[in-house]
Formats: C-alpha cells, sequence, structure tokens
C-alpha cells in the first residue's frame, strides 16, 4: 500500500482484467456432481452443505499479481460457472454457445464437453428446473414459457433465490466461529428423541458444516499467500503477501480487526454465498454503514490512510467485475452474459430516520470514478435530510461515470418495505438487489420471478387470447374484439388476459420454491438470516418469515397505456377509426398505413405529465398489483410486483406482433417498468418524472426502474450540478422510487443522427437554450456532437 | 388584469429548461416582437399572429395539401429542396392542410390560450421551481409586446408564489407592459448596442426607450440578468463594447452580464417559415478567444459575466 502506488495498482488490474477472457469453470460443477453421488442417502439438506465443503475444500484457488483482497469466485481469473444441478439444458447451451463479440469467452477446452456430458448425464430428470416440470401440468407450462421470456421460474433461468443481501454488520461483528458455536448450541438445545425436529435438526447441521467450510476456505487463501510470500522476490510484494495471509488467517473465522480485514471478510463471504446459490443479485448491502466502524477507527489511530483505504475499495471493486454466469444464448442476449448485478448501497438514513452519508460514503464516488468499470455497481440513496452537498457529488460522479449510479428514493423505498409489513428501524436499512429490488439486509428475503409481458396482454385481448406472432391460443378466451362496444370492454378483455397469465406465473412460481425448499437448500445464505438460525428452517422453508416476498415484474407497461389510449381515444371518444381498421392495419404491420400512424402519432402519450395517457398508466399497475394480492406464495410468501427487465425488454418484444400504439412488430418494448416508450416523452425531464409519480409506486414495492437519458452538456459545471441535483430531489421528494441516467457521449449523438427515432427525447443543451437533439439541423447536430467531446471529462 | 381568462399568443412552452434564469425552468414564448434583429434566434417570435411552417425535407410531394387548400395558396414546387410554392399572402391559417398531410410536414405555430391554461401547464412543476430556485420565463418574442397577458401572467405566479422573470429587450411602451417588468421577480434585460444608428440599423429601432426602461427599472432595484448578443461585424466593435460595459457599470441592480455569442442554430426554422435569413454573409460564428477577452473587458468593470446563458 504504497503512497503512490495507489492509482497505478487499480489501473493495472483493471487492465489485466480487461485483457482476460472470461472462462467457463467447470469445476465447481464436476465437485458438486462428485458430491451429490457420494452422499445419495443424505437428508437433501445436509446434501448441499456437503457439496460446498468439497467444492471449498478442492476448488482451485489463485491469488493475481497486485491483489490486495484475494478470492475467487471460480477456478479461473475472470468468467462464470455452469450449474447443471439447476437446468441441464440451458447448462449444454452454456459449454455449446459460440463466443459472441459481445459476449466474447474463452475457447472451451477439449476435456470439458466429455467431463460435462458425465456430469450432465447424472443431473438429466432430476436437476431442479426438471422437477419444476414434473410439478407443473403441461398445458400451464406451454403458456408459461410461451408468454413469459424468459420463464417466471428462477430456476428456468438458472439461479435459485439470489436477490439479497445477509446481514455483513452481524457477520463482521461476530465472526463465523461464534456464530457456529451459537448454531451448535441450538442444535444440542432440540431433542434428538422428538421427530419433529428432525428438520431443524438437519438445518443446523448443514449451517454448521458451512460455517467450517468457510473458514477452511479462507485458511486455505492463508496458506497460499504464506507460500507464495516465501518464494516471492520482490520483497514488497512479499509483505503484502505475508500481509494477505494474516488476514485469511483471522477471518473469516473470526471477526475482524481493522477495515482492510473487514473488506477481505466480506469478499470471502460472497464467493462462498455464490459458490452456494449462484446467481445475480448478491448484494453487499450497506456498505459505507457497517464498514464506517472499521474505517473510522482505523483513520483515526493513524494506520490507515484515507488514500490506502480508497485503494482496498478500489481492489474490492475490480474485483466485482471477474465473475459472471455464462447464459444460455437467450438469456446472454437478454441479461448480458457477464454480471452478477451486486449492488453496493450507499447513503440514505440511518435505523432512527437520520443522515446516514459519512466520509466513505464520499470515498466510495472517489474510488467508482477511479475504477470505472460495470459490474460494480452503486446505488446511492437519497432521502429528504440527505446533505446537498453529497447529492452534488453524487452527481458530479455520475456526470464523470456517463450515468452508471442508481439512484434510490428513501422515502419511497422505505414506504415500500413498510408495506411489505417491515418494521420501520428494519425498513429504513433497506439495500438494493439486482436491478433494483429492495431488500432489507439480513431481515427480509425477496425473490425475483420473470417479467409479464404487458403489451402482450393487449395484443391477447385484441385476438380472444390468440398470438398472431406464435400462431398459438395463449391466452384466455376474452370474445372477438370487433363486438366490443366501448373501452370499458376492451380494458375487461386487458384485465382477464392480464390475470389469467398471473394464476399462470403463481402456479409456475409456486412449484418452483417448493422445489428450492426440498432440494436447494440454502444453508450458508440462511446463516447470513437472525431469524433463521433463530427458527431452525432454512431461508428457502421461509426461515425469514414473515419478510419474504415473491415478486412478478410487469413489464413494458408504456407500451400498454400508449396503446389502450389510442383506443380509447380514436375508436371510441373520437370515432375517427373502427376497430377493424386497426386491426388490419396492425396485422399489416401498419405498412402503408402513414395516415394511421400519423392519426396515433396524435394521441396523448405516457410520460408527457397529461392525464388522459398517465391515468391508463396508473389503472393498469393499480390493477397489476390488485391482482397479485390474490395470491398466497409458498410458505405464505407475499405475492409483490416489480417493475424492471434487465435487458428484458429486447426480448420480449419479439414475441409481440404491431401494437396499437404504432410500434412495429417484433422490435424492443418499453424498457424498465416506468420508462416512457422511447422517443414519446418530449415534454423535458419534469413531465416524466411527474407522469411517473402518478403510477403508486409504493404500492409497487419490489421496485419500478426508470430509465432516462441526458446530455453531459447539462451538467457541464457546478450551477448546472445544482439544477441537475435539484430535479433528482424533486423527483424523490415527489415519490420518486428509481431513477437512472444515461449521460449521453458523443458517439450516441453520432447514433441519434443516423436513427432519430430512437432518440426523439434526447435532451441536449444549444446555446442559451435547450433543445431536442433530433429537432436540431444536421450542422447544427455536428457541431453539438463536438462540443460533448469538448466537455465530456 | 388579473382576469384568467384572458388570452395571448404562445408559440412554445419549453420545461425543465436549465436556462433562462436561475433554477430550473419554465419557458413560455410569446408570439410577437417590435423589434427585428437581423441576427433573431426566434423568427417564429417576430410576427404577432399564428403562422404557418413548412418542413420541406419531411413532405413526400403527395400533393393532397395542393388540393384541399380553400384559397389557392400551395402549389407543388418542381425544386426537390423546396417542394412547395406557399403563398403566404393568400394563407389563411386554417390549418386544413396540416390535417391533410400524412408525414407532419406542416405546423401552426402560435396558439391561443388563457392565463388559467397557461399557469396549469406551469404550475405542473412548481415542486421543481421550489427545489431549484427557479420558475416561469416568460419569453418571446417580446413579452411585453403582449403587455395585458404578460402582466396577467406576472401576477398570476405572484398569487401562486412562483417566481417570475421576463425576457426582454426593453422596447417597452405600454403601461402593462412596464408594470409587468416592475413587477417580475427577474429580468433578463437585452442590450444590443449604445449608438442609437447602430442599433436602428441593427434592430429596426432606436434603443433610447431601451436604455430608459433599463435606467428606471434598475434605479427601481429590480434584479437584472444583462444579456448582450454578440455579433461580428454589426455590434462587436471595442468602442461597442466598452460604452456598454461603461454603462452597466453604472447600474446598481445588474446581478450579472451573459454574452451569447452568434450561432446560426436558427437558419433551418427561418426555411420553414420561408423567411430570408439575413446574416447569410456571416460566414463564421466568434471563437471562445473572442468572447473571453470580451468577456475580460466587462469583468474589468467589475461585472459579474459568463459567457452563454
Amino acid at each position: 500500500m504504497g503512497e503512490n502506488k495507489q492509482i497505478t495498482r487499480i489501473a493495472r488490474l483493471r487492465e489485466k482484467l480487461c485483457d482476460t477472457l472470461p472462462e467457463i469453470c467447470i469445476e465447481r460443477a464436476c465437485l458438486l456432481t462428485q458430491s451429490y453421488r457420494e452422499t445419495e442417502a443424505y437428508p437433501e439438506i445436509i446434501r448441499r452443505a456437503k457439496a460446498l465443503e468439497k467444492i471449498l475444500s478442492s476448488v482451485t484457488i489463485r491469488i493475481e499479481e497486485d491483489e490486495l483482497i484475494v478470492g475467487h469466485t471460480i477456478s479461473k481469473r475472470r468468467g462464470g460457472i455452469v450449474t447443471p444441478e439447476i437446468n441441464v439444458e440451458n447448462c449444454r447451451e452454456a459449454i455449446e454457445a459460440p463466443s459472441t463479440s459481445s459476449d466474447e469467452f474463452a475457447p472451451i477446452p477439449e476435456d470439458y464437453i466429455s467431463r460435462m456430458q458425465d456430469v450432465m448425464s447424472y443431473w438429466k430428470g432430476k436437476a431442479l428446473f426438471d422437477r419444476v416440470q414434473a410439478r407443473v401440468p403441461g398445458e400451464i407450462l406451454n403458456v408459461e414459457c410461451k408468454t413469459m421470456i424468459p420463464s417466471g421460474s428462477s430456476i428456468a433461468n438458472n439461479y435459485i433465490g439470489s436477490h439479497m443481501s445477509v446481514d455483513y454488520s452481524r457477520l463482521l461483528a461476530k465472526g463465523l466461529t461464534a456464530i457456529k458455536a451459537e448454531t451448535e448450541e441450538k442444535l444440542a438445545a432440540l431433542d434428538p428423541l422428538d421427530p419433529a425436529t428432525e428438520d431443524s435438526r438437519n438445518f443446523y447441521t448443514a449451517v454448521i458444516i458451512t460455517l467450517q467450510a468457510a473458514c477452511d476456505y479462507s485458511s486455505r487463501y492463508a496458506d497460499l499467500a504464506r507460500e507464495m510470500a516465501g518464494k516471492e522476490m520482490n520483497p514488497q510484494r512479499a509483505e503484502e503477501l505475508l500481509h494477505i495471509a494474516e488476514n485469511c488467517e483471522w477471518v473469516l473465522a473470526n471477526p475482524p480487526r481493522t477495515f482492510y480485514e473487514a473488506l477481505q471478510f466480506v469478499w470471502l463471504y460472497f464467493i462462498v454465498l455464490m459458490t452456494e446459490a449462484w446467481g445475480p443479485g448478491m448484494a453487499f448491502g450497506r456498505m459505507d454503514q457497517y464498514l464506517y466502524p472499521y474505517y473510522k477507527k482505523d483513520i483515526e489511530s493513524g494506520i490507515m490512510t484515507r488514500e490506502q483505504a480508497q485503494e482496498l475499495l478500489g481492489c474490492f471493486c475490480i474485483k466485482m467485475n471477474e465473475s459472471g454466469t455464462r447464459f444460455s444464448f437467450e438469456k446472454i442476449r437478454t441479461g448480458g452474459g457477464l454480471s452478477v448485478l451486486s449492488d453496493i448501497t450507499i447513503g440514505g438514513v440511518t435505523k432512527d430516520g437520520k443522515d446516514a452519508v459519512n466520509d466513505l460514503t464520499y470515498l466510495f464516488l472517489d474510488v467508482q470514478e477511479e475504477v470505472r468499470m460495470f459490474a460494480d455497481e452503486v446505488v446511492i440513496r437519497i432521502s429528504n435530510v440527505t446533505p446537498d452537498k453529497f447529492v452534488f457529488r453524487a452527481c458530479e460522479a455520475a456526470r464523470n461515470l456517463r450515468g452508471k449510479f442508481k439512484f434510490i428514493g428513501d422515502e419511497t423505498a422505505v414506504s415500500s418495505m413498510l408495506f411489505n409489513g417491515l418494521q420501520l428501524e428494519d425498513a429504513r436499512e433497506f439495500a438494493l438487489s439486482g436491478c433494483s429490488l429492495p431488500t432489507v439486509p439480513g431481515v427480509s428475503w425477496d425473490i425475483i420471478g420473470g417479467l409479464v409481458n404487458l403489451p402482450l396482454m393487449v395484443e391477447l385481448a385484441l385476438n380472444n387470447g390468440y398470438s398472431p406472432v406464435l400462431g398459438e391460443q395463449i391466452g384466455a378466451e376474452t370474445g372477438d374484439p370487433r363486438e366490443f362496444r366501448s373501452f370499458e370492454d376492451v380494458w375487461e378483455a386487458y384485465k382477464k388476459q392480464v390475470e389469467f397469465c398471473q394464476e399462470v406465473y403463481v402456479r409456475v412460481r409456486n412449484a418452483d420454491r417448493a422445489v428450492s425448499a426440498e432440494y436447494a437448500a440454502t444453508p450458508f445464505q440462511s446463516a447470513g438470516y437472525q431469524r433463521c438460525l433463530d427458527s431452525g428452517r432454512d431461508l428457502t422453508w421461509g426461515g425469514s418469515a414473515p419478510y419474504v416476498t415473491d415478486a412478478i415484474s410487469a413489464i413494458g407497461g408504456a407500451n400498454a397505456c400508449d396503446s389502450l389510449a389510442v383506443i380509447k381515444k380514436l375508436i371510441f371518444e373520437d370515432k375517427k377509426i373502427t376497430m377493424d381498421q386497426l386491426l388490419e392495419a396492425m396485422k399489416k404491420n401498419f405498412e402503408g398505413e402513414e395516415e394511421l400512424l400519423k392519426l396515433i402519432d396524435s394521441v396523448p402519450k405516457f410520460g408527457n405529465d397529461d392525464d388522459y395517457a398517465d391515468s391508463i398508466m396508473v389503472d393498469i399497475y393499480d390493477h397489476f398489483e390488485k391482482g397479485m394480492r390474490r395470491f398466497k406464495g409458498y410458505n405464505n410468501n407475499k405475492y409483490t410486483v416489480q417493475s424492471y427487465t434487465a435487458g428484458g425488454y429486447l426480448i420480449l418484444g419479439e414475441n409481440v406482433g404491431a401494437l396499437p400504439d404504432g410500434r412495429k412488430a417484433g422490435i424492443p418494448i418499453s424498457d424498465g417498468g416506468a420508462s416512457p416508450y422511447h422517443g414519446r416523452n418530449l415534454s423535458g425531464a419534469t413531465a416524466t418524472f411527474n407522469s411517473v409519480n402518478k403510477i403508486d409506486i409504493v404500492k409497487l414495492s419490489s421496485g419500478v426502474a426508470l430509465n432516462m437519458k441526458f446530455s453531459p452538456s447539462l451538467l457541464k459545471d457546478a450551477e448546472c450540478i445544482r439544477k441537475f441535483a435539484a430535479l433528482l430531489r424533486g423527483y424523490f421528494e415527489k415519490g420518486g422510487f428509481h431513477v437512472q441516467f444515461n449521460i449521453v457521449s458523443s458517439a450516441m449523438l453520432l447514433d441519434a443522427m443516423k436513427h432519430p427515432e430512437k432518440y426523439r427525447d434526447l435532451l441536449v443543451r444549444v446555446a442559451t437554450y435547450s433543445a431536442l437533439f433530433t429537432n436540431l439541423g444536421p450542422e447544427l447536430q455536428l457541431q453539438l456532437v463536438d462540443r460533448v467531446e469538448n466537455t465530456e471529462v | 388584469m388579473n382576469d384568467s381568462r384572458l388570452t395571448g399568443v404562445v408559440f412554445n412552452i419549453v420545461h425543465s429548461s436549465f436556462v433562462d434564469g436561475y433554477g430550473i425552468r419554465t419557458t413560455v414564448f410569446l408570439k410577437g416582437c417590435p423589434l427585428r434583429c437581423l441576427w433573431c434566434c426566434n423568427p417564429e417570435g417576430q410576427k404577432f399572429e399564428p403562422e404557418l411552417k413548412f418542413v420541406a425535407p419531411d413532405c413526400s410531394s403527395c400533393g393532397k395539401c395542393v388540393e384541399i387548400c380553400p384559397v389557392g395558396a400551395l402549389a407543388i414546387n418542381p425544386d426537390p429542396e423546396q417542394k412547395l410554392f406557399i403563398d403566404r399572402e393568400k394563407c389563411t391559417m386554417c390549418g386544413k392542410c396540416a390535417d391533410a398531410c400524412a408525414v407532419n410536414a406542416f405546423g401552426i405555430i402560435g396558439k391561443r390560450m388563457t392565463v388559467d391554461e397557461v399557469m396549469k401547464i406551469v404550475c405542473k412543476d412548481e415542486y421543481y421551481y421550489r427545489k431549484s430556485g427557479g420558475g416561469l420565463t416568460i419569453g418571446g418574442g417580446e413579452a411585453t409586446a403582449q403587455p395585458d397577458f404578460t402582466l396577467a401572467l406576472v401576477r398570476a405566479c405572484k398569487e401562486n408564489y412562483i417566481h417570475v422573470a421576463i425576457d426582454t429587450c426593453g422596447f417597452t411602451t405600454t403601461e402593462n407592459g412596464r408594470k409587468a417588468l416592475e413587477e417580475a421577480d427577474l429580468l433578463l434585460y437585452d442590450v444590443k448596442g449604445i449608438d442609437p444608428a447602430e442599433h436602428r440599423r441593427n434592430t429596426g429601432v432606436s434603443n433610447e426607450i431601451i436604455l430608459d426602461n433599463l435606467k428606471r427599472l434598475d434605479s427601481m432595484g429590480k434584479p437584472i440578468i444583462i444579456r448582450y448578443p454578440f455579433i461580428p461585424g454589426y455590434n462587436d466593435s471595442q468602442e461597442t463594447i466598452k460604452a456598454i460595459a461603461a454603462l452597466l457599470e453604472k447600474l446598481k441592480s445588474v446581478q450579472r452580464v451573459d454574452i451569447i455569442g452568434y450561432h446560426e442554430y436558427s437558419r433551418t426554422r427561418y426555411k420553414e417559415l420561408g423567411m430570408p435569413y439575413p446574416l447569410e454573409h456571416i460566414k463564421s460564428t466568434p471563437t471562445n478567444e473572442r468572447l473571453e477577452s470580451v468577456k475580460t473587458i466587462f469583468e474589468q468593470h467589475g461585472l459579474k459575466t459568463q459567457l452563454g446563458g
């Protein structure tokens, strides 16, 4: 940790990582399978624990040059794993999938194929997804798979329950040896003669196995570091390696004594979580809060400088970019191949509602500007009591990173947590996981599911449940649309399609949860939840109850809304067209229907602060949320609604034909849950915010995403940043939950010149006024392209 | 002037503006201006009545508008860049061509709106004004050229506790226009030159009224941001710059001077309105170095100055 080396170390680590092609690691799959073959007779939860133990004790471990925080989630420097135990077909596709330029992987070694054949043959017919399929009637599964891509089952999507955060503050305070001892006491207290305690006894036994395995795993790193130090020629690096060895000898078993040890603890714990139940969204929780006492102590006692802390955090953030999942081809297109969506949440309020921003919160922003990578997601909580100074700094950093951060409105998120049934003090501790799911670390377990395609529901309502694209009846029979006499008839048909779809998804989801509980318990993850240890129940068994939610995502609301607005206005109110005309035009994909498209263009669209369209959006989400309240989940879980897609809107669009709102067949639907359809919010940022905030966002308690584009020139100086921050704070104080900005580059402006239809809402600053980029003449556009390059940092 | 049903002709309302005054603003552009500045960057704000806009590149030359025009003001133009002949003398602004056009190549610039209608839109962003210290800016055209309407808007803002600025050329001759300026919270006030003859050549009017109004408003302590459009060859002599700076130095309420370098951003809009571009012969816009040097002169006179508004 030399004074002048911070920048170069981070830069070297970043460069090395970027130069390393991701590789597929099959070690975990092979070791897991080997363990399963050896434990056929054991209870399932013990088999899970023993498999984890086997992997952690045998997987190849490595320490890279320059690293200060050590540990890899896989046996390679960079890449992902395959999970045949979850879904054999996805595993096969991942092994066989060609490497693409956007998702480039190193070639798979010859012997992997044969080794994996053996592994896959073991799991064929008993992987988790096979078990889900066996529990759901074929016709239900068919509708589910056809309407929801990717499927609503987490298992079908290659992960179990992973949008969560353990309670790192408790884990750090105790260390795993103490937690293991507590667990042993709890096990000893159970009557071994009472059959009713068997599940709990198995759970505690499994927890003890995994905690010990995790401690032994960190010892392996200590041994490796010590061995490498012995051979290291560079005395400074040798010293660093010895320091690493000491750290890994102490954690995970013992509570960390320093900031450095605490960071190493969190990273190793994360690796074990990933190894146990690989999947996106294993969040780090509120890092600026639980690490602050260590930071403060080390700074005050003088054993660490702020620069050294920055270097350590930089090393940590770089490591977050190492692991990913080689998804199947479909998933690569929707989710991106290589990000594990592990969020770091900073800012917000304390348990007692006071401003929580501290020096470490600021340091995270500095680190982000230095690391400049993509997978180390940082979520910034902004509450009414957050100081302007911090909000300004966060906006400035967002500008410098062209967006990147997710901004979250604290008051709405806390209200959502209360709506989910959490206690106020816990609610205030929420953090984000995955795309934008709020969860309370170590308290609530919030599982995500697939995406309900709302525009498809409109299409089905206009086709009596038949999908023209798929050529199949996949929805409810809601009648011939030509017989609809009023907009209410259309709305009723739409609602029935949604409700039918929800029922299908809930059946699949409940089967998914049942299979997880029986075959995919996560005892190590559960050890991060006090309630699980107290109740003797694994998370998948409802161990964190009553704080468990099952979220279903409602996607493409803007297209559904705009389509319904067009039907309402043009057919039933203004009577300018007939239903028949609209259906015929849709069938032709609006070929030769320029005049109709122009009429459609004149109907108000969501995102412009126009109640005509916005009120329909409000109704759509209100109906969806009420619809989900009809159901109880497995373990009595509460069903909640979320609204975001990752990249799902691209592929969801493929199953939807031309829509009444003029969107052509097959092209993407609206991104983010609350985002207006691109190019349709033409009335400025405040109008978009006002539209979004008309939705009762609190009730969409598993998160709603809003994506916006901004020109960097709008944040060019302190004065502009102040205004931008005011915009952000205004949005949150008026009820906003999430927003992330695309602070666009000149490359994007050039693209906007080529494809103006995609960028109609791009706001730029021109001389003394702001303008929509696509409304400007080509010469001026070019000028702005040049200007942006000058103003970009 | 508290009549909420009073109407004015508005040609644009821009939300979320980071310019046109302090904070986040909504800018309402009113139609009609007594000046004809050669460099005018809002040509649609010059005439008082609604106008027809025609975007030739969007036109598919289908001819439907020619057929439907009840006064025969339209004819196909064989020039592929022009596409249409528009006889703007004959045109009655009935809008039938715009309705008939399948590709939206026409637009009607300017809409009669009541004070209530405008305020309803303005109030939607009230919260953002409060967060940022922003508010409404009435621009144009020349806001005070619709004196009754502008004054009513100013008063409606006061009633709603919304900060209101007027972007003005200062050529205000009516009582209500002067009242509007006096009652607004902030003025964005153009100073385009000092020499009356040069001013008349450049803008069509002399600047005596403008400077008198400026001095009067300044003496009342009205917060003022001066805007100086810097047009090469028209008002950019060292003499003019120094004279403006010397004048402003004496004023007590000027908070800032914005130097706005000449730009050609409005060139296509002239075309769409069928108007000739008056400064066709200016080949280049002022360099940043030049603008910085002008800024320095103002700063030497103790004026807080920035480039752009």
